[in-house]
């Protein structure tokens, strides 16, 4: 992927991951991989940022004998995140006029 | 390296950090390494980068958060923490009166501390010392006594009998007094040098005990 993935996109991501079910540190960041190529070291200060703003909130569930800190959506972060979508996609709509506007499909 | 010494690598590069944000990125580090399971233990590592890379991104990214943070305006906890650190050093600028005293009255205390602790030394040298030092005495007395005594035989017989008779009295003290202060001496040592080196290992670590060397 040759396009610079902007914080904001990447709020969005990791929100809709997020929403669609609660996930964990690993598991989030293997499927963040899957779009974009992302250092792994980047997701955690994404989902510290993400906790702060009170998006997201952070609970301890034990797993095979130790605590794994899974991640759940706010009613804050659903909120962010149906915004992310609106911007996404005004902007997509735009880039997509720019890139094949006049083209037939 | 394993995936102990990365994590233990990675805190010691995180020391400046505050102690939660510092637990709280360790925490996350920690539960990624078992999520990815042993076998990928090496892969995680070199996708993280070094320790050391790692943690200054955290550094820098944190930064750059707090900074969007503090001219946002929702931002709330970072001119908070702000006002409260300059109430801190507000405060510590008005205690200082009283926080100098108290640190006065420490060292002082400490300095009394160690004057006790050598004083007690020195008595004990002292009292080592003492039976050595009267039999020495008693000896040196006994020989002037003595050789007093002789020079006034010829003039005052009867001065002259009490001072060779006081001498040889202090001689035979002295002499009976030298066997035991020897012991004393040697014994008194062993005990100075093992007090001193107790007292020094205290001044050095107070809190050790001696059985959990």
């Amino acid at each position: 992927m040759s396009f610079p993935i902007s914080a904001q996109l990447l709020d969005a991501c990791v929100l809709a991951i997020v929403a669609r079910g609660e996930t964990y540190g690993y598991e989030l960041t293997q499927r963040i991989k899957q779009a974009f190529e992302v250092s792994e070291s980047t997701l955690y200060p994404v989902l510290r940022r993400l906790q702060q703003d009170g998006c997201l909130e952070a609970y301890d569930q034990p797993f095979q004998g130790r605590n794994r800190r899974y991640y759940r959506i706010t009613p804050g972060g659903e909120h962010k995140l149906a915004a992310h979508r609106r911007e996404w996609a005004a902007f997509e709509a735009s880039v997509v006029q720019i890139l094949f506007g006049g083209m037939e499909p | 390296m394993n995936k102990g010494d990365y994590l233990s690598e990675l805190h010691r590069h995180l020391m400046d950090m505050p102690v939660a944000e510092r637990d709280s990125a360790m925490r996350f580090y920690m539960e990624y390494f078992d999520d990815a399971g042993a076998e990928n233990e090496q892969t995680v590592m070199l996708q993280l980068g070094t320790p050391r890379q790692l943690a200054d991104q955290l550094r820098s990214e944190m930064g750059a958060t707090r900074r969007a943070a503090t001219s946002s305006e929702e931002g709330g906890t970072a001119p908070g923490k702000r006002g409260w650190r300059w109430w801190t050093w507000g405060l510590v600028i008005l205690a200082s009166p009283v926080l100098a005293g108290l640190a006065a009255a420490g060292f002082g205390l400490l300095i009394g501390l160690l004057a006790v602790v050598f004083s007690l030394l020195l008595v004990m040298i002292i009292v080592v010392f003492l039976p050595m030092l009267v039999s020495a005495s008693l000896v040196i007395c006994g020989v002037f006594s003595l050789f007093t005594g002789s020079l006034l035989m010829w003039r005052e017989f009867a001065t002259a009998l009490y001072f060779v008779g006081t001498g040889l009295v202090a001689l035979g003290g002295g002499a009976l007094l030298f066997q035991p202060s020897v012991r004393v001496l040697q014994g008194g040592f062993r005990q100075v040098f093992k007090c001193s080196g107790w007292i020094v290992r205290k001044l050095r670590n107070p809190w050790k005990r001696k059985g959990a060397v």
